[in-house]
């Protein structure tokens, strides 16, 4: 995907975004009682929702530019395997996430760490025990020393 | 002074305990280590800590943070003259002459003058800090409801300026940034915001998992991409500090530099990069032989290694007396003072003022223990240099979740971590610069209060706005540095036509 492409997507998601919050912040009750001239609370975040919707028109004018030299062609920097990787290790976060809330930080920080460890294929016996032995001393020094329950 | 001399004596004895002494070592230590480590930087640096100070009191907590501001970006300065490859992005102005020194067996000579640099321009600027603060703080109390949208405005807009190439990007991503901290209950109104029924939104979006996840988290999943550790030789990595004499005849660069970048850090978002190329620039053009510069030359090195370091103290001066933060970094420590219950602006002279002068001589022990720990560091930053992308990563993230869970001890902070993590990193593949985000999850509740708070004091009249000179005169500074590139273009065409 080129950097045109992206930015136009984006541009366009984001205005679609702020659309549908403009309309939810028309909802929002007034100010009452107080002084007639204030404002009610839906205005300044469909104040600074309507200036983004300006932005994003501009940058996809700017993107949509003709004239731009180079624009055209220049690639998101992210090949495949990459991409892959990334993904994954975000993934793995989610997961970790989910297993937390579940069942704790000890099972969560092992089990993240293997799968980060996989994805970003750590060979070394060394740096295996390091990351599985990194967990357990965070969780020793948040609980024991500083008491603040993980 | 300002709270007396009592606030000066009690910040004094609290900072020399053996406690924070250990504090402020540790902070140096750690920030050189991150600040060697290519792709992490003095916010990253501060957000990973920040749960360690959740138990901490305020000073040991400021001493902590301050350390690690300071050293992380004089660590970056190491892997740039070693490696050619800036450890933060205010040592890449270091790059040109450092690593040329470097290729030249000048390695240890470089090392030097950019630890000997960095402590000046820190002191300096430290110095700047404690002068400026209380007349600037003094001269805030008279501001209000205008004169903090003004200030607000101003913040944004000249961060938007200087974050990336297309000012629309900037501005959407400010944009968003405010945009996040409406949601939850309006402060004002007691009316709920966006919250979709969830009551984890009903006090808004936390501020250190969008911090947090803005930088860390981002840098983590692009670190990802690529895993190969660089490589050099280990053998000529020792400091060679330079002589007094030496640094007496650097004298005139050295305070042109530490003047430059604690201007530069004044100005929000202006960070220690921008100090850095800018100091270098005028150092060259100042120079009898500018050719010279590029190919290995000390005074390179010293013009910017004493600026960035001296944008520290430049700014710490709005980020404490107007809540305005001078650079992300600043904005991450604004965060942990707010976690701390403080709140910057000008009455945190008077109602803290043993924290303030914690701040002052805190900093000015820092950089007299950077001298020394920086020498030390040098020896083993080969080895820090060749920790594997592999190893920094998932350490990184793990401690990331962990500050993010600790805040509330909420887990809904890591969700928000999560999130937030992926967007800043998808935003920054498409050349969308995340400061602007930053600053305006910062600045946000600032602009919104005072902007409603002015409507209600001018009786809805927008004019009014503009009719207090305070705000007036930010107004009209803030449209002359947007710009001045095209007024002085015009004046040197007219000048150059009268010639």
């Amino acid at each position: 995907m080129t950097q045109k492409t992206g930015n136009i997507i984006f541009s366009i998601l984001v205005i679609l975004a702020a659309t549908v919050l403009i309309y939810q912040a028309t909802g929002f009750r007034g100010s009452g009682v107080v002084a007639s001239s204030e404002l009610g609370s839906g205005v300044f975040p469909i104040v600074i929702l309507s200036f983004t919707i300006v932005c994003c028109l501009v940058n996809i004018f700017q993107n949509l530019d003709l004239k731009a030299e180079g624009r055209e062609k220049k690639k998101i920097p992210l090949d495949r395997t990459q991409f892959i990787r990334v993904t994954l290790v975000f993934v793995a976060c989610l997961v970790s996430y989910f297993v937390w809330e579940r069942f704790g930080f000890l099972v969560m920080t092992t089990l993240f760490m293997i799968s980060v460890a996989i994805i970003l294929g750590v060979r070394s016996i060394r740096i295996w025990l390091l990351l599985l032995g990194f967990g357990p001393i965070v969780y020793f020094i948040f609980d024991r020393a500083l008491h603040i329950m993980l | 002074m300002i709270g007396g001399m009592d606030a000066f004596l009690t910040a004094l004895i609290q900072l020399i305990q053996p406690t924070n002494l250990v504090l402020l070592m540790a902070g140096i230590c750690f920030g050189i280590v991150i600040g060697i480590l290519p792709g992490l930087g003095p916010p990253i640096a501060i957000t990973i800590c920040l749960p360690f100070t959740f138990k901490l009191d305020i000073i040991q907590s400021l001493t902590l943070l301050l350390g690690l501001y300071s050293a992380s970006i004089y660590g970056g300065s190491i892997s740039a003259i070693t490696l050619g490859i800036p450890g933060t992005g205010a040592a890449a102005a270091t790059i040109a002459d450092g690593y040329s020194m470097f290729k030249k067996n000048r390695g240890g000579e470089a090392l030097g003058y950019a630890l000997v640099a960095s402590v000046i321009g820190g002191l300096f600027s430290t110095v700047c800090l404690a002068l400026i603060t209380p007349i600037l703080a003094s001269f805030a109390m008279k501001f209000g409801p205008r004169e903090y949208f003004a200030i607000g405005v101003f913040g944004m807009l000249v961060v938007v300026r200087v974050a990336g190439r297309s000012m629309a990007k900037g501005l959407i991503m400010g944009g968003i940034g405010i945009f996040l901290t409406t949601l939850g209950v309006d402060e004002i109104n007691g009316n709920m915001r966006y919250t979709f029924g969830s009551y984890n939104l009903y006090d808004g979006i936390p501020m250190v998992p969008i911090l947090v996840g803005l930088f860390a988290i981002s840098e983590s999943l692009t670190n990802c991409e690529k895993l190969v550790a660089p490589k050099f030789d280990e053998k000529s990595l020792v400091s060679n500090l330079p002589s007094i004499k030496t640094l007496y005849r650097l004298k005139n660069l050295l305070l042109r530099s530490s003047i430059i970048g604690t201007i530069i850090g004044i100005v929000p978002g202006e960070g220690a990069a921008i100090g850095a190329f800018f100091s270098y620039s005028e150092a060259r053009r100042k120079s009898l032989t500018p050719e010279a510069f590029g190919t290995g030359i000390p005074e390179g090195v010293v013009a910017a290694e004493t600026a960035n370091n001296a944008t520290i103290g430049g700014a710490l001066i709005p980020t404490l007396t107007l809540g305005v933060p001078g650079s992300a970094a600043a904005a991450v420590l604004l965060g942990a003072f707010m976690i701390q219950g403080l709140n910057p602006g000008p009455k945190l002279f008077e109602n803290s003022p043993e924290v303030m002068y914690s701040i002052f001589i805190g900093l000015f022990i820092i950089n007299i223990l950077m001298l020394f720990v920086g020498q030390l560091t040098i020896r083993f930053a080969a080895k820090i240099i060749a920790i594997p992308m592999r190893v920094v990563v998932p350490i990184v993230l793990l401690l990331c979740f962990v500050g993010a869970y600790c805040v509330g001890n909420d887990i809904f902070g890591v969700w928000v971590l999560l999130w937030i993590g992926v967007f800043g990193y998808i935003v920054r593949k498409l050349g969308f610069p995340i400061v602007p985000c930053c600053i305006g999850f910062v600045l946000g509740p600032m602009i919104e209060t005072s902007f409603r708070q002015s409507i209600v004091v001018s009786d809805g009249n927008i004019i009014s706005f503009f009719a207090s000179p305070i705000a007036g005169t930010i107004y009209f500074l803030l449209i002359l540095s947007l710009t001045w590139k095209y007024l002085f273009g015009w004046i040197k065409g007219l000048w150059e036509n009268r010639l």
